[in-house]
């Protein structure tokens, strides 16, 4: 084996709310390159450890709790250390969960990892009073226990080192838990049979693993193993044991858990000394009136929208900063630039720059955002209102979890769409990454605003208000609809622990946020600045060719654009039965964008600026109530813009960012028309 | 059915798949005591205590877990 | 627990009145604020107490809530569970913070955005902000709000 030749790479593995992130961060210098492992929707981070000139890479494994084939996840991380051998697997052990943590730990061990001990969160334990002897623990699990404070960088040179020796001196302690006599009888015979039969297999796994899986039943293994020209003959042995065993100790999975929390609860024992009494738990108390029965859920929606209020009101003036610089003086600047034939100046300033301008515009609101929704992550608020909620989606096939990508997407679906990596079971984190674009989004509510405005009138408030719940209740139903065909599969549940609320800790909250917000730049940035070329290139060309950048401000002539010809097409044909003008037709194909441009191009269209749209559309009666209501319908559900798209493609696949777009257009088609037909029939106009 | 604020025992947990498993990597297991702390505002999920770490659990899956009442 | 005693004397002869009223207030200026919203929509009259209470749903709702979780904490108070009505306390108290403290940022950042797009600024309008029920009721809530914090951290873990 070409061990020399390949970079040492290390992984990092721990169970949900350990501050494995920030130390992953610590190690790396926070660069990382961002990416899916291979063939499933789940994240994968991989970043660069420099010490003393070498360099390790350090793979993120995702957060679990186990090493079972029942979760994607866990078969991820499980599977990595098993193919792709890393040097070092450094378990990120938290100090106030010590047990949860010393169970994944010695899973790993079990796995034949070499496995180094990160105890996290040091300052923590010692805070509510519990004293960790560590050399007792690595003296008892037979591996490297590094103490660190993730927050304030403690013990990270530390750990790095002991990364760095950990390389050289591999250490292995598979048998670190006793199943006792009867399991520990069946398992070695299952290895005598895995060594006899299946030479290969015991190379790759420890075949104390493999037994020990086999006697638990493990899908995955159980299917690797029957694969294997000699699979039957173990299986049948194994089948056979466990058949003996669960006469004697009943459901052997059930028992062999039990007995590794045994050795953990052991080890616990021996290595912590609590200093003090505990006194009343600040988290629970806090739950107590956080998720009350009667003020829980409103504490909820006051949290959501005083975060709303930070995103959207407090960043306006950074917004407007970035509008000023690039929209008034970059634009001016190549307006001012002599010698530039017509074609590349409207293309730099219409094209180029309004592309550029689109996407940043829109970057503090989502900054902002991302900040404080970071903070009421950190907090560990956000896993309340998933308990708040859950029951609803419950009766929908859906997560508690879910909750969290529709709250974002009322602020922008781009997010909110990537916000679905955080629920675990696959087909469920599909389906809401898919509904969550009929979230409200912030940039619909203009056109609400301008359209109710100018044709509904005293209404209009309670119109828009049915337009926000008209888009949670259709997407529980598109996605109660998914659950039941595409996404089937039994139901995760909600099986997860509360995390303690702490205060949130500011590097932790602010690499939170520069990532996300980095993510949304470059996979949502890039769309949108592509979409926003395109739709200028359709509007200054059509059949006759090139119309001139006048044909941006000139309604005739936009008429004769590509663009304008579409929307024409659009509204003789399939709109007809809607009874919309042909401009708001062409609004709509430009809203594919970024559904701001709705409004800016209709004022266009009737050749107006902004601000003068709600007397124009109000005076020449472009909309009677009715065909207003269904266009703002119309708005909300068919595709919020390319970006979200992009991002259903990125999270997901092409094919279902197809699936998405293809739902969505339908979906607004027959909730508009359906509008129409029952509002006619009730006697509206 | 568990009752908000009494403390119980398991006895074993029955199912089978992910949400078995689940209960017992996160060490429901036969033996340990835990209490019902609180029902969501909307009556499901419940919360549960054990070892002094809260956890949520739908009451769908908390009926797999077989539990005796601790007198006392 | 000798000392937590002491700390809880203090704790019912300030906070607990004071409390209560405000709470009253948050409650009445939170439906205020919905009558505000439903005479918005509708255009069916003027605001009530303009100045100080917007028709805005949202803001309601986080006032109501305010309410709801001073009296909360009284009504466990007298059932006898002084922790429970400090936690609900220092929520409350926390939330009209954070009310207040948003509407502060919203006004600083309007004053920022007017010289930034070069607008005159209506400094009336701005000075009015911060009168507005929230940040007013706010003010009030601060120094409360340390108070009990301090004391939850105190007896808690």
């Amino acid at each position: 084996m070409a061990r020399e030749s390949r970079r040492v790479k290390i992984a990092l593995a721990g169970i949900p709310n350990v501050g494995k992130s920030l130390i992953f961060n610590r190690l790396t210098g926070g660069r990382a390159w961002v990416g899916n492992w291979p063939g499933v929707t789940v994240e994968k981070k991989v970043g660069t450890l420099r010490v003393n000139g070498a360099e390790i890479e350090v793979v993120d494994l995702p957060g679990i709790y186990s090493l079972t084939a029942y979760s994607v996840d866990e078969l991820i991380a499980r599977n990595f250390i098993v193919e792709e051998k890393p040097d070092v697997v450094v378990c990120i052990v938290s100090a106030i969960n010590l047990e949860r943590s010393l169970y994944l730990a010695l899973s790993l061990l079990e796995l034949g990892a070499n496995v180094v001990i990160d105890l996290n969160m040091v300052d923590l334990a010692e805070k509510e009073g519990y004293k960790i002897d560590y050399k007792k623990l690595e003296f008892l699990i037979g591996v490297p226990v590094v103490p660190t404070v993730a927050t304030t960088g403690r013990g990270i040179g530390k750990l790095k080192e002991t990364i760095v020796k950990a390389i050289h001196e591999k250490k292995v302690q598979a048998r670190i838990v006793d199943y006792g006599r009867i399991v520990e009888e069946a398992i070695s015979k299952i290895e005598e049979v895995i060594k006899d039969l299946a030479p290969e297999l015991a190379e790759k796994y420890p075949a104390r693993w493999i037994a020990l899986k086999l006697l638990e039943g493990d899908s995955d293994i159980v299917g690797k193993v029957s694969k294997l020209p000699a699979g039957k003959e173990i299986i049948d042995k194994a089948n056979q044991l466990r058949e003996i065993l669960g006469k004697k100790i009943g459901d052997p999975e059930s028992y062999i858990v039990k007995q590794k929390y045994e050795r953990v609860l052991e080890i616990v024992k021996a290595v912590v000394e609590r200093v003090a009494v505990p006194r009343v738990s600040m988290t629970d108390l806090l739950d107590s009136v956080l998720t009350h029965k009667i003020v829980g859920i409103p504490l909820a929606l006051s949290a959501i929208y005083l975060l709303f209020r930070f995103a959207f009101e407090v960043s306006v003036p950074l917004a407007d900063l970035v509008d000023v610089a690039i929209n008034s003086y970059l634009h001016d600047i190549v307006l001012g630039i002599h010698g530039l034939p017509d074609w590349l100046t409207s293309f730099l300033a219409d094209g180029v720059i309004a592309g550029v301008g689109a996407v940043l515009i829109f970057l503090p609101i989502i900054a902002f955002f991302f900040l404080g929704f970071a903070i009421l992550e950190d907090v560990g608020y956000m896993a309340r209102v998933a308990f708040l909620v859950d029951k609803v989606f419950h009766k929908f096939n859906l997560p508690g979890k879910a909750v969290i990508p529709l709250i974002i997407g009322f602020g922008c679906n781009v997010p909110g769409v990537m916000a679905a990596r955080a629920i675990e079971d696959e087909n469920e984190r599909k389906t809401t990454a898919l509904i969550a674009p009929l979230a409200s989004c912030n940039a619909r509510l203009p056109v609400y605003l301008v359209i109710g405005g100018a044709v509904l009138g005293a209404s209009a408030g309670f119109a828009v208000l049915s337009l926000y719940v008209l888009g949670i209740i259709l997407a529980l139903i598109v996605g109660l609809l998914l659950r039941k065909t595409l996404f089937k599969g039994a139901s995760s549940g909600f099986i997860m622990e509360l995390p303690p609320y702490m205060m949130p800790r500011f590097d932790n909250v602010a690499i939170k946020t520069w990532e996300r917000t980095k993510r949304f730049l470059f996979k949502a940035g890039t769309v949108i600045f592509l979409g926003t070329v395109i739709v200028w290139l359709l509007s200054v060309t059509g059949p006759e060719g090139y119309l001139g950048p006048e044909a941006l401000e000139d309604p005739q002539l936009l008429r004769e654009s590509w663009a304008g010809i579409l929307g024409q097409l659009l509204a003789s044909t399939v709109f007809s039965l809607m009874g919309w003008d042909w401009r708001a037709a062409v609004a709509l194909f430009f809203g594919f964008v970024a559904k701001e441009i709705v409004v800016s191009s209709m004022a266009i269209l009737y050749g107006v600026g902004e601000e003068k749209i709600v007397d124009v559309i109000a005076e020449r009666h472009v909309f009677t109530p009715l065909t207003a209501y269904a266009y703002m319908a119309f708005v909300l559900i068919y595709v919020p813009c390319i970006a979200t798209l992009a991002m259903v493609r990125n999270e997901l696949g092409l094919k279902y960012a197809i699936l998405a777009l293809i739902y969505e257009v339908l979906l607004a088609y027959i909730v508009s028309l359906s509008i129409i037909s029952i509002g006619s029939v009730l006697g509206f106009r | 059915m568990a009752k908000v604020g009494r403390i119980y025992r398991v006895v074993r947990v029955e199912g089978a798949g992910l949400v078995k498993r689940r209960i017992l990597d996160l060490g429901l297991l036969p033996g340990l005591e835990i209490k019902v702390v609180r029902k969501a505002p909307l009556g499901d999920p419940i919360e549960i205590v054990a070892k002094g770490n809260p956890i949520s659990i739908r009451k769908a899956e908390a009926e797999k877990i077989i539990l005796e009442e601790v007198k006392g | 627990m000798e000392n937590s005693k002491g700390i809880f004397k203090r704790y019912i002869y300030v906070i607990i009145p004071i409390e209560v009223v405000l709470g009253l207030v948050y409650s009445v200026a939170g439906f205020i604020a919905i009558i505000n919203w439903y005479l918005g929509t509708t255009g069916a009259g003027e605001f009530l107490y303009s100045d100080y209470i917007p028709g805005d749903l949202g803001i309601s709702l986080v006032m109501l809530s305010i309410g709801f979780l001073m009296i909360l904490s009284a009504y466990y108070w007298f059932k006898r569970k002084p922790v429970k009505s400090l936690a609900a306390t220092t929520l409350g108290l926390g939330l009209a913070v954070a009310a207040m403290v948003m509407q502060v940022l919203v006004i600083i950042a309007s004053w920022l955005d007017g010289i930034i797009v070069g607008e005159p600024i209506a400094y009336e309008e701005l000075v009015m902000g911060f009168l507005r029920a929230e940040a007013l009721l706010g003010y009030i809530a601060l120094p409360l709000f340390y108070i009990s914090l301090r004391i939850l951290s105190k007896i808690t873990t």
